[in-house]
């Protein structure tokens, strides 16, 4: 009997430890958001490769950081006719892999109708954190950060 | 019209008359004082606003010096003068001459910077000659020019008839010419047009005729690349704003024909109403400058189309009203040769207000690896659904088939859903397709539930493999970004009673004989690479024989690395060809590239040294392969894989 | 049998607890949580690190 007892209390312990864990899973899961996901890695890895090619584009103000959470071709007239069309085929891939990582994130912390605070934040962050010298669309319109 | 003399105020002209309005059928002229005999200067008349007849904008104190005057009769003559306009900014050569009895006369006007300009006025007519005209100049003139910069020297003539019949005569070359909106989002450079233009009006309404040919230069329209090489001949009709396109057509490289026609409102700067058409038009030349830039911007450079392409847009209200595609020998390729489909033929028809439909026949196509055979595609459109008949899609010597799908397109992109099913295919032929070893057995699918969201396709039901004695099924196919870059699939796969002779025949693995079962559950790929899986691998319960060879032995100690070992000496292993074996297991939960390995038992089975039983011996002689490395990084374990099958393809001789 | 009775009842309390808080905590979008997430993400698309920004001039010279 006794026996049984303690296997029962252990097992009670057990159930215990993983209420305990499920709390502080899940004030983890408050303090951060899960972004370690393949996808993630990939549309971060695919978006950091295009950025070389961007940057220029964003210095000389061609293309600016949207209040939407995409990036525009605000000003093409100082890159050569016959780039834009790649200038804007760049900007069109990175809205694709952006509007992909937000829907991702959403759907990694599993509330896919998260999305569009996730684009808002991003959106945010994305203009706070520009260089000097990037262009930027505030509820004004565009301008030089 | 009466005339003021004035006071001298500082330097005592001779006269000076003061005009309030001077009206010519095609000119207006207001504010004009002709001063005579001022100081250093034989004559000079002011005009303090001139506006040529209609709409366009005035021009301000312009200011007409005469070297020469004369005035006999009728006849006024300003000759070797000179012509200030503040505007234009720079003097410019100026001669003048004019009968007021029958109001005609003459205008010249040469400088270095704004060229010349020869103004022939009859009493039925205006002719003008332009010689290079900087066209620069246009937005101190036209204020509404300049947000487009304009560029470029235009020469030509323009014939104005304002009698009774009136009618514009004009013929005029463009050099070098070029604009830009502000965000250069609309701009060309090094422009050659040649413009010859008729137009006859009667009351209100103009009748126009225009031949424009672009010989030179390039340009941007957002998102479409031009380059010269294009003539259009143009047919219209206008009233004030509204400017009716009769018949436009176009010769455009890579394209038979090209119609256009419409109503145009220059007012709001739109197309109201309209058609596009196109007819033989090149793929191959039109897909890379307009149509991927505008269907699929991202994927230019990845993807190559060619084919023949007949088109009709219809524009209503402003927006998109109908689109009529016909299709032929079209193929649609990815450039890295990972997915084709084509040759298709067919027609899709697609009305904003009424139901259109969608009939292509498809030849043929790849995916990765995988040849389909021919289907016919087969929908109903409607302004924001397809509703898509059962379609067949053969896929070696089955099928995959698609029943009663139905989209609509929302806000946030297509969702719907309907049901699937793929037709018995057998394994030897797949396997050999993706080039794996030949296995036996059969694959089949039972999708009841096939859902669409955006993003997203949900395959709920099962695919299930009877292959190697057993079968293996996979449920709960998720896939996520399906035409996306980074297209990720997620399953669960559940394996029963594999039989292992076969499959390590197969994959020359040395050999075990014995009955398997594996549990692969939230199994992530991303771009078809596994990302993300829990596996477990174990001997299926029952009585069935099982014994192990020694190569495969080697091979499942070879898997472990260096740190594997076996719990018998070599010495002992050399002896014999095959062991007797009670149970065996292999865990893998890969996670962020690392793979953490168990063995017979599971997380559980792992002793307190980290070590793990692979395989549990039995009978004589018995033998435990134990594994120590429970951490082993993905790709190197793909790696020795390889290597294993490898080395054993090719018998080694040791 | 008491303590086994004892044991089911810990055990069931702290299911209902464990679940109610589950449920209350997840309702809300993280608004910090998902700026930090950002933060982190955006520095590695622009390779920004320890707030000294990636020199995208000197890269630009690098590519051409």
């Amino acid at each position: 009997m006794t026996s049984l007892t303690k296997q029962i209390l252990d097992r009670a312990r057990v159930i215990l430890v993983a209420m305990v864990a499920a709390f502080v899973g899940s004030a983890f899961a408050q303090g951060n958001l899960e972004i370690n996901t393949p996808t993630i890695a990939a549309l971060k890895q695919s978006m950091q490769q295009r950025h070389a090619a961007l940057a220029p584009h964003y210095s000389s103000g061609a293309v600016g950081l949207a209040a939407d959470g995409t990036i525009a071709l605000r000003d093409a007239s100082g890159v050569p006719m016959a780039q834009r069309g790649q200038v804007n085929a760049l900007v069109a891939a990175e809205n694709g892999d952006r509007a992909a990582l937000y829907r991702e994130i959403a759907r990694a912390n599993g509330h896919p109708e998260w999305e569009a605070d996730v684009r808002a934040t991003f959106a945010r962050r994305w203009i706070d954190r520009a260089q000097p010298g990037w262009w930027v669309q505030g509820t004004g319109g565009w301008a030089r950060k | 019209m009466a005339g003021v003399l004035a006071g001298a105020a500082r330097a005592t002209p001779l006269l000076e008359i003061g005009f309030g309005r001077v009206v010519h059928p095609s000119i207006i002229a207001e504010g004009v004082v002709a001063t005579l005999g001022a100081e250093g200067e034989v004559a000079r008349i002011f005009i303090r606003s001139l506006q040529p007849e209609g709409r366009v904008s005035r021009i301000a104190d312009v200011t007409m010096t005469c070297g020469r005057l004369r005035l006999a009769q009728v006849i006024i003559e300003c000759l070797e003068g000179s012509l200030e306009i503040p505007v234009l900014g720079e003097r410019s050569g100026f001669d003048i001459a004019f009968d007021t009895g029958d109001r005609t006369g003459r205008v010249k006007i040469d400088s270095p910077q704004v060229g010349r300009v020869d103004l022939t006025v009859g009493t039925h007519a205006i002719l003008t000659e332009l010689y290079g005209l900087p066209l620069d100049r246009l937005p101190q003139v036209f204020a509404a020019s300049s947000s487009w910069s304009p560029s470029g020297r235009m020469s030509g003539r323009v014939e104005y008839d304002f009698g009774p019949g009136r009618r514009l005569k004009a013929s005029i070359r463009l050099d070098s010419g070029g604009f830009a909106s502000a965000d250069g989002l609309r701009a060309a450079e090094g422009v050659e047009l040649a413009v010859d233009l008729v137009g006859r009006g009667q009351a209100r309404t103009w009748n126009w005729d225009a031949d424009i040919v672009w010989s030179a230069g390039e340009a941007y329209l957002d998102p479409f690349y031009l380059a010269s090489g294009a003539r259009l001949h143009l047919a219209a009709r206008s009233e004030g704003d509204r400017v009716d396109l009769q018949r436009v057509s176009l010769n455009l490289d890579g394209v038979e024909e090209v119609k256009l026609s419409g109503e145009l409102d220059l007012g709001a700067g739109m197309l109201r109403s309209g058609a596009l058409a196109l007819k033989g038009a090149d793929l191959a030349v039109l897909g890379p400058s307009f149509i991927l830039p505008a269907v699929a911007p991202a994927q230019q450079g990845l993807l190559t189309v060619e084919g023949t392409l007949d088109l009709v847009i219809g524009v209503a209200d402003g927006t998109l009203s109908a689109l009529e595609i016909g299709l032929d020998e079209v193929r649609i390729a990815r450039s890295d040769g990972s997915a084709k489909v084509g040759p298709t033929g067919g027609a899709v028809a697609w009305y904003s207000d009424r139901a259109g439909e969608l009939a292509v026949h498809v030849a043929g196509g790849r995916w990765r690896s995988l040849d389909f055979g021919a289907f016919d595609l087969r929908a109903k459109l409607d302004a924001r659904s397809v509703e898509l008949a059962a379609v067949r899609i053969p896929l070696l010597d089955g099928a995959v088939v698609f029943e009663s799908v139905a989209l609509v397109r929302g806000s946030r992109g297509w969702q719907g859903g309907g049901a699937a099913v793929v037709e018995p295919v057998s394994m030897p032929l797949l396997s050999e397709a993706l080039g794996l070893p030949r296995m036996a057995g059969v694959l089949s699918a039972s999708i009841p539930g096939l859902i669409v969201r955006p993003g997203e396709v949900v395959l709920d039901g099962a695919l299930v493999i009877s292959v190697f004695g057993g079968y293996l099924q996979a449920s709960r196919l998720h896939l996520f970004e399906p035409f996306g870059r980074f297209s990720r699939l997620e399953a669960d796969i559940e394996a029963r009673a594999i039989d292992l002779t076969g499959l390590t025949e197969t994959f020359s693995f040395g050999s075990i004989s014995g009955l398997i079962d594996a549990d692969v559950t939230g199994l992530e790929l991303v771009q078809w690479r596994p990302q993300r899986f829990d596996a477990s691998v174990r001997s299926s319960p029952g009585r069935y024989p099982r014994r192990i060879s020694q190569r495969a032995v080697q091979n499942i100690s070879a898997l472990g690395g260096p740190g594997a070992a076996l719990a018998i000496q070599r010495g002992v292993l050399g002896f014999f060809e095959s062991f007797g074996y009670r149970s065996l297991a292999i865990g893998c939960r890969l996670e962020n590239g690392v793979c953490t390995m168990t063995g017979i038992g599971g997380s559980e089975g792992v002793r307190e040294n980290g070590s793990f039983v692979l395989v549990e011996g039995g009978g004589v002689p018995a033998l435990n392969v134990i594994g120590y490395n429970r951490r082993i990084d993905w790709n190197e374990f793909l790696d020795r894989l390889q290597r294993v099958i490898a080395s054993n393809a090719a018998p080694v001789v040791q | 049998m008491t303590a086994y009775r004892q044991a089911l009842l810990v055990a069931a309390a702290f299911v209902t607890l464990g679940t109610a808080g589950c449920v209350t905590i997840n309702i809300y979008f993280p608004a910090a949580a998902a700026e930090k997430a950002a933060d982190r993400i955006i520095d590695e698309v622009w390779q920004l690190r320890e707030g000294r920004p990636a020199s995208d001039e000197r890269k630009n010279g690098e590519a051409q």
